[in-house]
Formats: structure tokens, sequence, C-alpha cells
């Protein structure tokens, strides 16, 4: 494998990462029966397994799927402690569920005129 | 110029009634408590009842005549229906807002009860409401309105 094949394996792996959430929604909505936190490792074990027959890349593709849902999930983030004051996803601000919308919103009074 | 649509979580008002996608409604039992109304909240939907919002509940029967006398009860349940917690229970006539001869009196918001406390549901989790009167309601004849606020992920 040439250099430049490696990088681009990189690349596509970065884009199967990035298309994670994209894919995951597509998951939940087409198979509202699979759990929505495990969509995109199903999603990306298939790509990664069986990819190969469409194109290597769509398998690359996959492994980034499965990488990005594997770093995502609770186990993996609790292994790594956080510095005090920042958010569970580094960088990003704080996920929010509409559960958790919902509940805030609930605990507020509406003020009549 | 091709258009996308816009991606993002968005707070909108909620009114809830007979005619909200997701609500089902049933006839009561005679002396028995039933559950009239049944609401599971829709994919990627989180709804919020805050207190100060407000309730009306109108029933009648299949003659039709007014019903006046019985409970009233809402419920919160899980997906599963496997749990559930009471947030409401009062005669039916705290909840009526001066309905009367088939004219849901929902004009004035002051007359609709208002809610004591807040309670919120998410996804597939259901809101139900219960009667219990001696008086049948009849499921095409069920108005109520319950405000709030929902959470819509696009």
């Amino acid at each position: 494998m040439g250099v430049s094949e490696e990088w681009l394996d990189l690349a596509v792996m970065g884009v199967g990462a990035g298309a994670k959430a994209t894919i995951e929604d597509w998951v939940a909505t087409t198979f509202p029966q699979i759990p929505t936190e495990y969509a995109g490792i199903i999603a990306g074990f298939l790509l990664f397994k069986f990819g190969e027959r469409i194109h290597h890349l769509v398998r690359v593709a996959g492994a980034g799927v499965l990488i990005g849902s594997i770093g995502q999930l609770d186990i993996v983030k609790g292994i790594f402690e956080k510095p005090a004051g920042a958010s569970p996803t580094g960088s990003s601000p704080q996920a929010q569920t509409l559960g958790d919308l919902a509940r805030m919103a609930s605990q507020q009074r509406v003020v009549s005129a | 110029m091709a258009v996308t649509t816009p991606k993002g979580v968005y707070q909108l008002p909620l009114m809830l009634n007979e005619k909200s996608s997701g609500i089902t409604l049933i006839d009561s039992v005679a002396n028995v408590e039933s559950e009239i109304v049944r609401y599971q909240v829709p994919k990627k939907v989180a709804i919020a009842v805050r207190a100060g919002d407000r309730f009306a509940l109108y029933l009648r029967t299949s003659v039709p005549a007014d019903i006046t006398a019985g409970t009233v009860r809402m419920y919160l349940m899980d997906a599963q229906k496997a749990t559930r917690f009471k947030v409401l229970e009062a005669p039916i006539k705290a909840f009526m807002a001066g309905s009367s001869g088939g004219t849901f009196g929902v004009d004035d918001r002051e007359k609709r009860f208002l809610m004591p406390a807040g309670f919120s549901r998410e996804t597939d989790e259901w809101l139900i409401i219960t009667f219990e009167g001696a008086d049948v309601s009849d499921d095409a004849q069920t108005k109520f309105i319950l405000e709030g606020t929902q959470f819509l992920q696009i």
C-alpha cells in the first residue's frame, strides 16, 4: 500500500467517523426497533464486515463509523478522566437529550398575565 | 438555489387536544376507572407541562349529555407501561372550564384548570387520562386541551 493510499484510507475513515451521526439517524429512522445508541455500531460493523464487496473504501468508511461509535460509548468515555471544567465530549458543548430539555422545562413555572 | 432544511432542536408551544397526532380516545366503562385518553409521545419529540400550564376536559355520553360527576386522573407511564405515576386527580367538574350543552368552554383561558406542578415525557412514553364515574363517556364526544411546551429534533 503506497503512502498516498494510506492517506486516502485515513481521510475516508475520518469521513466515516464524521458521518456517524447521519448514519445513526438513518438507521434509527429506517429501523426504529434498533436502539439509537447501538445504531452506529451495528451500521459501522456491517459496513466494515461486508463493505469490501462493494468497494474497499466502503469498508474503510465503515471502520470510521465503528471507531466513532465505540468512542462515544459511555464505558469508553469513562476510561479517560476529564480535567476539571471540561465538558464530557471534549471541546464540544455538553450534549443534551430532548428528555433533558423537557425535564428542565417542566421545572419552570408559567406566569399568567 | 437549493434550499436545505435547518437541523437542530426546536422548542415550540404544545397544545394537545383530541385531534392531535398520537392521541387515542376510548369510551369509559361505568363505575370502573377507565383510560379515556392515551397519548404516546412521537419519535424525536419530548414534551413538558409546567406548573401554571392549563388543562381542560369535557366529557359527554353518547346521548349526548354532559358528564358532571366522576373522578378524572392523569398518569405518566414509561414506554412499556411498566410503571405509572399519578400527577392529577380531581372531580370532573374541576376541569370542565364552564363547558356545557356541547360547547367546550375554552374561550376563557382563565377558567381552565391550572396545573399545580410540572412533568415531562419523552419519545414513546405515555400520558394517560382516566375517568371513573357512573356515566359512560363517549370517545367521539371527548374534548380536552393541555398546554405545555415541546422539543422537536429535526
